[in-house]
């Protein structure tokens, strides 16, 4: 994961974890009504049958309109993650139109709340903290071991 | 995280026969969650709740738990220890999680001094999760052992993988 810069203050001004907070979200995947999505994630194992709840997303962008400074986006997404929450080590499903994947804490690192990529751990990072994939299509996970509510925003340019 | 050794050859297969053939213990245990009562913590704040009485979000078992009580083989470690010992061997199915938490123990007693071990039964796999304080640990081989720098130190471990992830438990300790 690549370091670019620090937007806490733009977080802020977002009001993004107020809007999570008071926004019902989608369950991913279980409401997502991908099913290949579904398919290509939770794929042949136990996470299918019973761990459809894994992160409650949101990417209503008619009503929450966000362009981060400086820096090229086409598509985002809010995430959520509960106490329990996880997100199995997968790729992300539209990895083949990604040209650029982003990854941005909307708080400051919490024990418990986990973001692995290539084997590394994310800690230490600050709320607004904006991180470039090295590869876009790299396998990662995410998840809330922890005991207050996880939030993020993911953030892609196209090819 | 110190890692001490390797004991992979110690490792007796019957031992991961029977883990992965048999239901272990439940963890949290049903009695534990019947007797919880509520700290003044988990009241300020609930969400603490979804770990200390099952998670009613997701599935409620943090993980499979075997002893010397629910399983028919008696582990005795060949590395120096200290006087007093117990084990238990932690299963964790896809998607089981443990929360962040140090693990219970007195090692507030005076005079008592603990150690902490950890050793995975199986090689690192991608997805299988131990942290300790704020390191992930990786690319361990089946009968690493570690000793816990800090037997009180904060760790978590779950199984975000696709395969049950195995690990063996020793707490020691002597009076000093």
């Amino acid at each position: 994961m690549i370091y670019l810069g620090n937007y806490g203050d733009w977080v802020d001004d977002n009001k993004l974890i107020e809007y999570m907070d008071t926004h019902e979200g989608v369950m991913s995947p279980r409401d997502q009504n991908h099913e290949n999505d579904v398919k290509n994630v939770l794929h042949e194992t136990s996470w299918n049958s019973y761990t459809s709840e894994c992160t409650i997303q949101y990417n209503d962008t008619e009503y929450l309109p966000l362009e981060l400074p400086d820096v090229k986006t086409d598509y985002y997404w809010l995430n959520k993650m509960l106490p329990g929450m996880c997100m199995p080590w997968h790729r992300d499903s539209n990895s083949d139109t990604v040209k650029v994947r982003y990854w941005m804490p909307l708080q400051d690192y919490e024990p418990g709340h986990i973001f692995i990529c290539k084997h590394e751990l994310m800690v230490n990072y600050k709320k607004g903290d904006l991180f470039k994939h090295e590869d876009p299509s790299q396998y990662h996970l995410a998840g809330n071991l922890g005991w207050i509510n996880r939030y993020t925003l993911n953030l892609v340019e196209f090819k | 995280m110190k890692l001490i050794g390797n004991y992979v050859d110690w490792i007796d297969d019957k031992w991961i026969d029977y883990v992965i053939n048999n239901d272990g213990r439940p963890m949290p245990d049903k009695s534990d969650l019947e007797n919880a009562t509520e700290t003044q913590e988990e009241r300020d704040n609930p969400l603490s709740m979804h770990w200390t009485t099952g998670r009613p979000l997701i599935f409620p078992t943090l993980c499979y738990q075997y002893d010397i009580k629910n399983t028919d083989f008696i582990i005795d470690a060949p590395w120096p220890m200290a006087t007093h010992s117990e084990w238990w061997i932690n299963k964790f199915m896809p998607f089981m999680l443990g929360p962040m938490h140090q693990d219970g123990s007195r090692t507030n007693e005076p005079n008592v001094k603990y150690y902490r071990y950890w050793m995975p039964l199986q090689d690192y796999e991608q997805g299988h999760i131990f942290i300790y304080e704020h390191t992930l640990i990786t690319d361990y081989k089946k009968g690493d052992l570690y000793l816990y720098d800090d037997p009180d130190a904060q760790h978590c471990a779950g199984n975000s993988g696709w395969t049950p992830r195995l690990s063996l438990n020793i707490t020691a300790w002597e009076c000093i």
